[in-house]
């Protein structure tokens, strides 16, 4: 199996006393997976996704890959975060190539496959440019090309794009779809947009509000890209998912707001 | 319909550029020589009150003990040009003659000598910061970087910067009183400046945003990598503060242990004004103690700062 959760629980000690954030959860994803976690907020889908990367280690339980225990980040797991993260003092190409001397790859290697991750992202004008002189699409764009140009062996996506708008969200989309179907490349993919999820995964994960279990996994990978949710066979899976995600939504409502749930929750 | 239409017309005309500008707009432009002409025209306020206040206080009433604690700004300004060695210039100068010369005499000791002792308080200034920054910088990048060195000597360097450097003078007296007249000074100025460096640059790299340790970490760097390619760049703009910090607390302690320490600089002439009653030289050698600050301040920190904030896209804040 390529990475393995086994019976993985997370607890997180604070002022507020102790959270159960993730309740035994096992895991299989295969290579060239693309798997979306979804779920309401808290429960603990990005804690999984920091955990895969190394960020975090569970408090009960294993994280295997290649049945060799994960410890601490490496580069064969590159982390996207919800903020492009871009180093500021660093121009876009730098940015790019940061990872690549992390490989210490020679010069002139470093410098084309830098260039080709910014062609692949369609920055190839904005090399030079500083962090805040790009737009935020841009800028997450540029941090797409830097995790990918260090060819890991699995893409974590934290909410990537949840902070973009609309439009730039559905070019990104494109991208990354792209990206996928040219690379086969595993991706992970955290998200409490069910659309998104559906637009883009091979398997979609739902998890229950907290403590975070696995509450059900759809296969979507007999339907074919590019997908979009005008088509019937697309918006009913989304339907379906979100029917799946509302009653842990109108959990989370319950326990966090102190309220009655209002009909239907939001998906 | 007709009406509607042109109302909106209307509309967007007086939102656009030509709205009427209000007199005070220029404040918004960027431009150096508005804000020289904004501070020129507070400046000569300030002055033109100062003024008003000397006449009501002084001139009007006629009190000649009172004129000579509050003078005028012109009395004061003259003593700075006279201070400078511009007095040949203005032929403010008299050669003395007959009677006169003892008075003259008297004066021309009294007198400010500000280009000396401005160079002896910079010099002072710069052995002390070099030498308070040389200590402090690397302990404080030791106390961001590892708890034990923080529980230790980082909460030294807390406890120790709560202490005024002027306590520190009567102790460098006995000791180092002895060794060279200018000793005592330099190590106030260490000891006010030394502290304030190891606590603010700590502070600078311990801010910076988790974030780019964790896309630093995710992208294969560690250790020293991790250290001098993330997050020593990523701290340089608080690091500089710190520094910018550092270098004002020495200031200050330079200026408090010249006062005490009878040896020269600005400080010392401000004792030294003191006890010849001269309330026009002590205001003179505050205002020239002020810009000297600022020149450093604009000369040095300022383009430093304009400079990283410009690279970090932090400008078009305000």
């Amino acid at each position: 199996m390529f990475i393995e959760c086994r019976e993985v629980s997370k607890v997180f000690r604070g002022r507020a006393g102790t959270t159960l954030a993730l309740d035994h959860v096992s895991l299989a994803i295969e290579e060239g997976e693309f798997v979306c976690f979804v779920g309401p907020s808290g429960c603990g889908k990005s804690t999984l996704c920091n955990m895969l990367a190394g960020f975090e280690s569970p408090t009960d339980g294993q994280i295997l890959m290649n049945d060799a225990a994960v410890r601490g980040p490496s580069i064969e797991r590159v982390m996207m975060f919800q903020e492009p993260a871009l180093f500021p003092w660093m121009n876009a190409r730098a940015n790019v190539e940061f990872g690549l001397k992390s490989l210490k790859m020679a010069k002139d290697e470093r410098q084309s496959t830098g260039e080709r991750f910014l062609k692949m992202v369609h920055l190839s004008q904005f090399a030079d440019a500083q962090p805040h002189e790009l737009s935020g699409g841009m800028k997450q764009r540029v941090a797409l090309a830097r995790s990918l140009a260090v060819n890991p062996k699995v893409l974590l996506m934290d909410e990537p794009f949840a902070a973009l708008d609309a439009q730039t969200r559905d070019h990104l989309h494109i991208e990354v779809g792209n990206v996928w179907r040219e690379t086969r490349k595993t991706i992970v993919f955290v998200t409490h947009n069910v659309r998104e999820a559906v637009t883009l995964a091979t398997r979609v994960i739902v998890f229950t509000a907290r403590p975070g279990r696995i509450k059900r996994e759809f296969d979507l990978s007999d339907l074919d890209y590019p997908r979009r949710t005008t088509e019937p066979i697309v918006a009913e899976t989304v339907a379906r998912i979100a029917a799946e995600l509302r009653d842990e939504v109108a959990k989370v409502e319950v326990a966090e707001y102190d309220q009655t749930p209002t009909a239907g929750g939001r998906a | 319909m007709a009406s509607v239409k042109n109302n909106s017309r209307v509309d967007l005309k007086t939102t656009g550029s030509e709205k009427p500008r209000s007199v005070l707009s220029f404040l918004g432009t960027r431009s150096w020589w508005t804000d020289v002409a904004l501070r020129s025209a507070f400046i000569a306020l300030l002055l033109l009150m100062w003024q008003l206040a000397h006449y009501m206080l002084v001139t009007r009433t006629g009190d000649v003990s009172r004129g000579a604690l509050f003078p005028s700004p012109v009395q004061v300004g003259q003593w700075i040009w006279n201070g400078f060695g511009l007095s040949y210039l203005s032929g403010g100068y008299q050669p003395p003659s007959g009677s006169e010369m003892p008075q003259s005499f008297v004066e021309a000791l009294k007198q400010a000598d500000y280009p000396k002792n401005i160079g002896a308080s910079l010099v002072r200034l710069i052995q002390g910061y070099a030498i308070a920054t040389a200590i402090g910088f690397p302990i404080g990048l030791l106390v961001a970087r590892s708890a034990l060195v923080e529980k230790t000597l980082g909460w030294l360097a807390i406890s120790l910067q709560s202490l005024p450097s002027i306590c520190w003078i009567p102790l460098a007296l006995l000791w180092f009183g002895r060794v060279h007249v200018t000793a005592p000074i330099l190590f106030v100025t260490v000891m006010g400046s030394l502290f304030a460096t190891i606590v603010t640059v700590a502070d600078g790299i311990r801010n910076v945003p988790p974030l780019f340790s964790r896309a630093g970490r995710t992208l294969g760097a560690r250790g020293p990598r991790l250290y001098f390619a993330v997050l020593l760049p990523a701290a340089l703009p608080g690091i500089v503060s710190g520094l910018k910090v550092g270098w004002s607390f020495a200031w200050r302690s330079l200026m408090a242990a010249e006062l005490i320490v009878n040896s020269g600089g600005l400080g010392f002439l401000l004792q030294h004004d003191r006890e010849f009653g001269d309330a026009d030289g002590v205001m003179a050698t505050i205002i020239v103690i002020i810009v000297m600050g600022l020149l450093v301040q604009e000369a040095f920190f300022a383009p430093v700062q304009k400079r990283l904030q410009h690279l970090w896209g932090l400008t078009g804040v305000r």
